[in-house]
């Protein structure tokens, strides 16, 4: 399992990551959702050792990572526009890990028709990525990391550079994916849709820190404050004169101190139905 | 503690690493360039030993300095303008529209700049001499005549620089100003003249240079009414051995050069010069194309023209076509001469190979160094000082650099006089800003994060480098070895210097033939400048079919 504690990163003097204590259990899939700016991709970075640590430590399995440079950390990391090797067909980079390894020319071949098959791009091996649709090259990107067959995934914003309906579809193939094969995994995100759809955990990320930490299910029904309710619907909690001008819409009797919390019926995906608390 | 002394260790190593691929170009251009050019200053500046500024100063108050620097700058100032003038339309045109024979128009384009200027000096002055084509306009021997060189020369270099930023430029935010009701001089005026400005800025800042440090042309066409500043050098050490006096030029030239490269790196510099490289497809000609096409076709013109009068120049002799100047490349003219122009030839190709290989080991270092993500302020400092340093030699004239070999190198522990690498080491270093400058944007534009995905997929940091930065940089980097094989089959200012005399190199051989009188020696250096211009052309044209659209600026 992967353990982060007192992680900090610094830019020229600027505090982009702040103490940050997490852990992703095997198998687990945690999503750290905040908004733009708020220092998660950076967290996903110091994880892959590609950002040095002001301070704390980053381990896997108890062991501390400092000394263990990216590529023998295991750590597959996909980028949020893929970044695929242009000049590479599809097989080639989704085989690219299996290939170093030394792998049986044969056998990386099957494996990569099979994880491209996974994604729903049987057929597309022999394709060069800048002929492939946005959508497409992402799911090659999931196929070239998966293939490397990494003790961790880390997903930066995988989906976000999507149209809102291939999202929907590409965040449940996602999960189907990655539950099929346990796979642990560590994905940013400010999209709450796609941590709620995707994930088992949340962990909430605001200027740099951690504010709240659970199962999807808890952080979606007990947000830790107003700013994280807010956050996590787009505007679906009031107080103060919106709440009495509601209450007065709804001819119910005005109450001091009252918040209201529109919540969305079913998992947290926007269904148009839901209910008033 | 242990932990944070691991990773403080495996950092320390990769900086140790790249410190030391960095210290390894410094050292060369420190040892071969610094040195020299720094021992031609000391021989100028402490005569006697004793620092005398007094003797510079003196220097830079004669008329004839005041003549030189004047002439100097005027006449780049107008060659610049006039190569600018010209090249946009052709760089539109070239880059921008489809038509038949196109590739061969943008090659043929290009020829002039990669000729020595030996070569384009005597094809300017074959063409206005009062025999030649243009003769009756009286231009031989006066400023014009070297304008003309200067232009010939440089035009290429807009073309290509503009072009290519033209041909990326992206077709929509044009289309978008149009539809808002632009015409299209206003759409050229408001959106895409200011996103070719950088461009056109560099690459006239770059022909000013070219022009003001010219050597061969104005040698060639000036004779002995006018002198730059460049050609002034080579009087004073060659001729007059006015050290004192080179070394004040030299330094003015230095102090300027230095100025305008600082003012072009600021112009021209970018907030993020990672690229998705986008061409966007050339369209077939409209009607409202034709005034550019017009210019083009008359720059194509005015380039043949030359180059036309120096072939034609090298089959006649007396009013008779004759092969005889041919004939006697194989042998030496008038008896004049113990070596032989295909000598030579071989002299000139077989060290034109070993400043290639110089060169682009050098310019890879340089390239590699220049564009590695640096993480800390200072470290960022760092790199644009080395940045800068490593395109000294484009600055410094090229007889000094010729100059301070002879005179620096010359004693242990560097004794290299005898050497035959100490040709092909000053043209590699005259060679080396090219080098640089072609793999740079090549190496700057590739996103970082490619290298990360790599790492993240289990690749070492030399395997991560052979899949990316290999993938994208051998096209470049077989251009480049063609563009240092040229400048160095051309380079006349510093191997004029230090070849030996016993085996000098083809343009040596033919500014030679040009000062030695006689119908067969003139005839005889136009058969050889025939010769090099093909030998050049031939490597320029396989370079053009390795460029990689949307890249090649200088």
């Amino acid at each position: 399992m992967l353990e982060l504690s007192d992680v900090s990163v610094r830019f020229d003097g600027t505090l982009a990551v702040d103490d940050v204590d997490l852990a992703v259990a095997d198998g687990d899939v945690l999503a750290v959702l905040g908004p733009s700016g708020c220092g998660k991709s950076t967290l996903l970075r110091a994880v892959a050792g590609l950002e040095p640590l002001a301070t704390g430590r980053v381990a896997w399995d108890g062991a501390d990572l400092a000394g263990t440079p990216t590529h023998r950390r295991g750590f597959a990391l996909m980028f949020q526009d893929g970044q695929l090797f242009d000049h590479l067909t599809v097989a080639r980079n989704v085989g690219y890990a299996r290939r170093l390894r030394g792998d049986d020319r044969r056998a990386v071949r099957a494996r990569v028709d099979e994880l491209l098959e996974l994604v729903g791009l049987g057929g597309y091996a022999d394709r060069l990525p800048r002929t492939l649709s946005g959508g497409e090259r992402q799911r090659v990107a999931l196929a070239r990391s998966l293939a490397a067959e990494p003790r961790l995934l880390l997903l930066d914003e995988p989906l976000s550079a999507l149209d809102a309906e291939l999202r929907v579809r590409l965040a449940a193939d996602l999960r189907r994916i990655l539950t099929a094969a346990r796979t642990t995994a560590l994905l940013v995100t400010h999209d709450q849709d796609e941590a709620f759809s995707v994930a088992d955990r949340v962990a909430l990320m605001r200027a740099g820190r951690v504010v709240q930490e659970g199962p999807v299910a808890d952080v979606w029904r007990a947000p830790v404050d107003a700013e994280a309710r807010d956050f996590l619907g787009h505007r679906r909690s009031y107080d103060g004169a919106d709440a009495a001008r509601i209450l007065a819409a709804a001819g119910l009797p005005a109450e001091p101190d009252v918040t209201i919390v529109v919540r969305p019926a079913g998992g947290g995906r926007d269904s148009g139905a839901g209910t008033v608390s | 503690m242990v932990r944070h002394h691991l990773a403080l260790s495996a950092r320390n190593a990769r900086r140790g690493a790249y410190v030391a691929l960095a210290l390894v170009p410094v050292a060369v251009v420190a040892v071969f360039f610094v040195l020299p050019v720094g021992a031609m200053l000391h021989r100028g500046l402490w005569p006697e030993g004793d620092f005398a500024p007094g003797a510079v100063l003196d220097v830079l108050r004669r008329p004839r300095t005041g003549r030189v620097l004047w002439f100097t700058l005027w006449t780049s100032t107008v060659a610049t303008a006039a190569s600018v003038a010209l090249g946009l339309p052709a760089a539109y045109v070239l880059h921008r529209l489809r038509f038949p024979g196109r590739a061969v128009v943008r090659a043929a384009l290009l020829v002039p700049f990669v000729l020595p200027t030996v070569v384009v000096g005597l094809a300017v002055r074959e063409l206005i001499a009062p025999s030649g084509i243009l003769g009756f306009l009286g231009l031989d021997g006066t400023a014009v005549a070297i304008l003309i060189g200067l232009v010939f020369f440089n035009v290429a270099v807009v073309i290509r620089t503009v072009g290519v930023a033209w041909e990326s430029l992206d077709r929509r935010p044009g289309e978008a100003a149009a539809a808002l009701g632009a015409t299209p001089w206003q759409v050229f005026r408001t959106v895409t003249f200011p996103a070719l400005r950088p461009a056109i800025v560099s690459a006239a800042s770059v022909v000013f240079l070219f022009c003001a440090t010219a050597f061969g042309v104005v040698l060639v066409l000036g004779g002995v009414r006018y002198s730059s500043v460049e050609t002034e050098i080579y009087l004073l050490t060659a001729d007059l051995l006015d050290l004192p006096a080179a070394a004040a030029l030299s330094l003015v030239q230095m102090v300027a050069v230095v100025l305008l490269l600082i003012v072009v790196g600021r112009l021209r510099s970018v907030p993020d010069p990672t690229v998705r490289r986008s061409v966007a497809a050339p369209t077939r000609p409209r009607p409202r194309d034709v005034p550019a096409i017009a210019v083009t076709a008359a720059t194509l013109a005015a380039v043949a023209l030359p180059i036309a009068a120096l072939v034609v120049g090298s089959v006649r002799r007396d009013g008779h076509w004759t092969l005889d100047h041919y004939r006697a490349l194989g042998g030496s003219a008038d008896g004049l001469f113990e070596i032989s122009v295909v000598d030579a030839l071989s002299a000139s190709l077989r060290i034109a190979v070993d400043a290639t290989w110089m060169s682009l080991l050098l310019g890879l270092v340089v390239a590699f160094v220049v564009t590695r993500k640096v993480r800390s302020r200072a470290g960022r400092r760092a790199r644009t000082v080395l940045d800068g340093f490593f395109m000294l030699p484009l600055g410094v004239s090229a007889v000094t650099l010729g100059f301070g070999f002879l005179i620096a190198l010359d004693q242990p522990p560097i004794d290299l006089r005898s050497s035959p690498l100490l040709v092909p080491i000053a043209q590699a270093l005259v060679a080396l800003p090219i080098v640089v400058r072609t793999l740079v944007p090549v190496l700057a534009g590739i996103d970082d994060r490619q290298r990360q995905a790599a790492a993240s997929l289990g690749a070492g940091p030399l395997r991560a480098i052979a899949t990316v930065d290999l993938a994208v940089v051998w096209r470049p980097l077989l251009a480049a070895a063609g563009f240092a094989f040229a400048v160095s089959l051309g380079e006349f200012g510093a191997t004029s210097f230090i070849v030996r005399p016993a085996e000098p190199t083809l343009p040596v051989v033919i500014y030679r033939l040009l000062g030695h009188p006689g119908p067969l020696n003139y005839g005889t250096a136009l058969a050889a400048s025939v010769v090099l211009a093909v030998v050049t052309a031939g490597v320029i044209l396989v370079v053009e079919r390795l460029r990689v659209p949307g890249t090649g600026a200088w």
